[in-house]
């Protein structure tokens, strides 16, 4: 354990610092500190309490005990903006941006130039300008916000925390939700941050991209700090090992080849929606297919409408002895056994304020849960506890709330919901969003299971080592269109992005 | 459950009393407790000082009384406090109260009172079915399309009443206030109807659809659930509860009045129980007790003022602060 700390010359440091959420703690005890032109990492299994740690530095959330410290003098944050006072700003896990604004209110929300309360709009202009020449971003300022993608929407909140003058940017898991390109960039970016003197904290979960970028590394496990060391001390299986108490040989768990006989379980023929044409596939039972592409490029829209959530414009859908234009909603597609894991689990996939057992079993309740239309609490106690068991949700039981989960744990829920009722074939739209890798091993034997019984799996997803990794076939859409199709053995990284980028 | 247990390894957590988030379903639960706790206890608090205070209060014709007063707005509520949990809200639950009143009325006049009474409630559960469509498939805010349609049905109720009152010649139309057993019928509908409104919410799959539609539409709607069709029962419920209402109250005094201010009033206090009993307008929470509760608790604090002789200017005042505690409690204790 070295947890050296050296006091003055930090941005912030935390010490002795706990949290308890009820008997919960959901930080023990835990000392670090962040240095001027560093970029930190903070790694750990789901639950270990990152976003906490992440949220109490940027004053979101007051610790129970301890305290934080500037330059060897205690403060207090009570409130965010006590913390941006103090140079620290933080891009959370879940985006916080108004959608329907332009990019430079977004920007300079809160910070609007004004006389007697009337405002100065043309003196914003310039500051943008200078602030996006100095940091050499690219995003028009009348962008409206939510036509922007993933990736420029995160840099509008990095400009919003540059715009405030933050020595330390705390971003929560920002590689998560963006493609693989739009990763690179998005490095690039923060080593030119760091080599311009601002310090990062980095949360992710992607043990590589922390080796390339990080100064420094801090693993968590249990609320605890396991220990804080330079990133070049480190190796991919000293961070798991400290992560999970144990290592793991590698991500993808051995899997046999599907047989080229089995029948077609999904047949899509020239289906066109509202962001897509023309698109064809098939998978067989047994079989995993994995699109790539970039985000925008119809994936998900294409995985919806497949599932009936979308209408589809023309195209056939084949499904076991059917053949149709579409399923009509959702719950005709589930009937028939179908079912689907969204993109956006707060968004689409989850009753937030209700228990883990409510959702877990919300599309189950007439076939499994129910008879009569009237509820039986054992069947679903039954059911719910099995679940649990079996994908290793950190919950309290079935009647913890669901907005207690930690962002890894919640996904696990929506993966176990689709699960439950044995369907015959999955869409996935980015299974592991924010797992932890010891989950994310637990996750794809569970996917692999399921197609050595007979399923077949769709699976949408923005990394690429998980699409090669999992699929058999893989297909690249590319401007809502297929742009390329790939074997097994001809999947490599490079091909799947020329063919995303249209460089084929 | 179909799927097999996955290797030993990939199962993370399997001792759960370790697991972090114990605590926190136990912390949420405390706060509905607290929340429930506070409700009662006014409840029970009103009640006592209600008691010491008059030597009215206590006797049975007052309490029965207050009780049968009561059932319009406590039927409306009830089943306006399931659109809001759904999602939903309906602004015109008293313009249908008034209108399916007026179709009874003017249907017993012809067919007699047993005709009239189930067309009464049958127009409700129509006029609900109009507010369903224009919510669902018209795709219209339900706060908009309500006030649209509680104010066009307003309108038809002076249009076919000619605007003052209809007067209901059958006298057994008047079974829906007789006694029973020495109970006042009409308070044993009210009773039926809220028991089976908390066993639809509770006990019942459709319950869970209507939390899940007020939730997170959209999860909702990728679970199979049919948002459309369980926000249009809500609505047709609604209607449902006010054309009862509508029937129950016209069989008290054999006359039924067109206002819609009527209308309006009744809205705004079965709205009013609504909030009181703690029900989030954001939608996805909420009970049935606990608009009782709320029902109750107005309906006192009224019965109250009266019995004292306190200027009913107060009461109001005082339903205006309640609204704002009860609203207030939600918001903090869910902070
Ligand atoms: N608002 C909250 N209320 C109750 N419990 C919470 C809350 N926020 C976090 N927790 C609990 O605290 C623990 C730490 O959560 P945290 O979000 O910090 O984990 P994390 O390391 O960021 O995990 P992930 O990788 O899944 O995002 C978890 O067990 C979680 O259930
Ligand atoms: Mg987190």
């Amino acid at each position: 354990m070295t947890s050296d700390i050296p006091s003055n010359g930090e941005i912030i440091s935390a010490v002795s610092v706990s949290k308890n959420y009820g008997a919960t703690r959901a930080l023990n005890e835990v000392s670090v500190a962040i240095n001027p032109g560093e970029v930190h990492a903070l790694v750990g299994e789901n639950g270990a309490g990152k976003s906490t740690l992440a949220k109490i530095l940027a004053g979101a959330v007051e610790p129970s005990s301890g305290h934080l410290q500037v330059a060897g003098v205690p403060v207090r944050f009570v409130r965010p903006r006590d913390a941006l006072r103090a140079g620290i700003a933080i891009v959370q896990q879940e985006l916080a941006l108004l959608p329907s604004q332009s990019v430079i209110r977004n920007v300079f929300l809160g910070l609007e130039d004004h006389r007697a309360g009337i405002l100065v709009e043309s003196s914003l202009r310039g500051r943008y300008a200078e602030l996006v020449r100095r940091w050499g971003f690219d995003l028009h300022p009348d962008m409206k916000v939510s036509s922007l993608s993933i990736g420029d929407q995160q840099k509008v909140e990095i400009l919003r925390a540059l715009a405030r003058d933050a020595k330390l940017i705390i971003m929560d898991e920002p590689t998560a939700r963006l493609t693989t390109p739009e990763a690179g960039q998005f490095h690039k970016m923060v080593r030119e941050l760091r080599d311009q003197g601002k310090a990062i904290v980095l949360v992710s979960h992607f043990l590589e991209e922390v080796l390339r970028l990080s100064d420094r590394v801090t693993i968590m496990r249990d609320g605890c700090v396991v220990r804080s060391s330079k990133a070049e001390d480190e190796t991919s299986a000293t961070l798991v090992q400290g992560m999970l108490g144990r290592s793991i040989e590698s991500t993808f768990p051995p899997r046999p080849r599907a047989s080229l006989f089995a029948e077609p379980r999904l047949e899509v023929i020239g289906l066109s929606g509202k962001k897509f044409s023309d698109v064809s596939f098939s998978v067989r039972s047994g079989e995993i297919l994995g699109i790539a592409g970039m985000i925008g490029s119809g994936r998900s829209e294409l995985l919806r409408t497949i599932f009936g959530a979308d209408r589809a414009i023309g195209g056939e859908i084949r499904f076991g002895t059917n053949v149709h234009s579409g399923f009509k909603s959702p719950r005709e597609a589930i009937a028939q056994g179908l079912a689907l894991l969204p993109e956006s689990r707060k968004d689409e996939g989850l009753l937030l304020s209700q228990t883990v057992g409510d959702n877990i079993v919300l599309p189950h309740l007439r076939d499994h849960v129910a008879s009569a239309g009237v509820l039986s609490r054992h069947r679903q106690q039954d059911l719910v506890n099995n679940s649990i068991g079996t994908f290793g949700i950190r919950c309290a039981g079935g009647g913890a709330s669901m907005s207690s989960l930690s962002g890894g744990n919640q996904q696990k829920v929506v993966l176990a919901k689709c699960l439950l009722a044995d369907p015959k074939v999955l869409l996935l739209d980015e299974p592991t969003r924010g797992v932890d890798i010891g989950a994310k091993r637990s996750i794809y034997e569970l996917l692999f299971d399921f197609v050595a019984k007979g399923g077949a799996i769709v699976v949408v997803s923005s990394e690429l080592e998980e699409v090669i990794g999992l699929s058999d076939d893989v297909v690249v859409m590319r401007r809502g269109q297929i742009a390329g199709r790939f074997s097994k053995d001809e999947a490599t990284e490079e091909r799947i992005l020329a063919a995303a980028f249209g460089t084929a | 459950m179909s799927l097999s247990r996955p290797s030993q390894s990939s199962s993370l957590a399997k001792d759960s009393s370790l697991v972090p988030g114990a605590a926190n379903g136990r912390r949420q639960r405390n706060i509905e407790r607290m929340q429930d706790f506070s409700i009662l206890a006014f409840l029970v608090g009103l009640f006592i000082v209600l008691a010491l205070t008059s030597d009215v209060f206590l006797t049975s014709r007052n309490l029965e009384n207050v009780l049968a007063q009561s059932v319009a707005v406590g039927l409306i509520a009830c089943s306006g406090g399931l659109v809001i949990m759904c999602g939903g809200f309906d602004l015109a639950a008293g313009a249908i109260y008034v209108l399916s009143a007026i179709v009874a009325a003017k249907v017993s006049n012809t067919f007699g009172a047993e005709l009239g009474i189930v067309s009464g409630i049958l127009a409700g559960v129509a006029l609900g079915g109009v507010n369903a469509l224009i919510c669902t498939v018209g795709k219209i805010n339900a706060f908009v399309g309500t006030l649209g349609t509680s104010i066009f049905f307003g309108g038809a109720a002076t249009a076919i009443s000619g605007g003052g009152f209809t007067y209901i010649e059958d006298p057994a139309f008047s079974v829906l206030s007789a006694d029973i057993f020495g109970i006042n019928v009409s308070i044993i509908i009210f009773a039926a109807f809220a028991a089976v409104c908390a066993f639809l919410l509770n006990r019942t799959v459709f319950g869970r659809y209507l939390l899940a539609v007020g939730d997170n539409e959209e999860a909702a709607k990728l679970s199979g659930v049919s948002v459309n069709w369980t926000r249009a029962w809500v609505y047709m419920l609604s209607g449902f509860s006010a054309g009862l209402a509508g029937v129950v109250v016209a069989s008290r005094s054999l006359a039924v009045g067109s206002s819609s201010g009527l209308a309006n009033s009744l809205v705004f206090s079965a709205l009013a129980a609504i909030l009181v009993g703690g029900v989030s307008m954001r939608g996805g929470d909420g009970a049935i007790w606990r608009i009782l509760a709320g029902v109750f608790i107005l309906a006192g604090v009224s019965n109250g003022f009266n019995l004292n002789g306190i200027d009913p200017l107060y009461q109001q005042m005082m339903t205006g602060v309640l609204i704002l505690i009860a609203v207030a409690i939600d918001v903090w204790a869910k902070r």
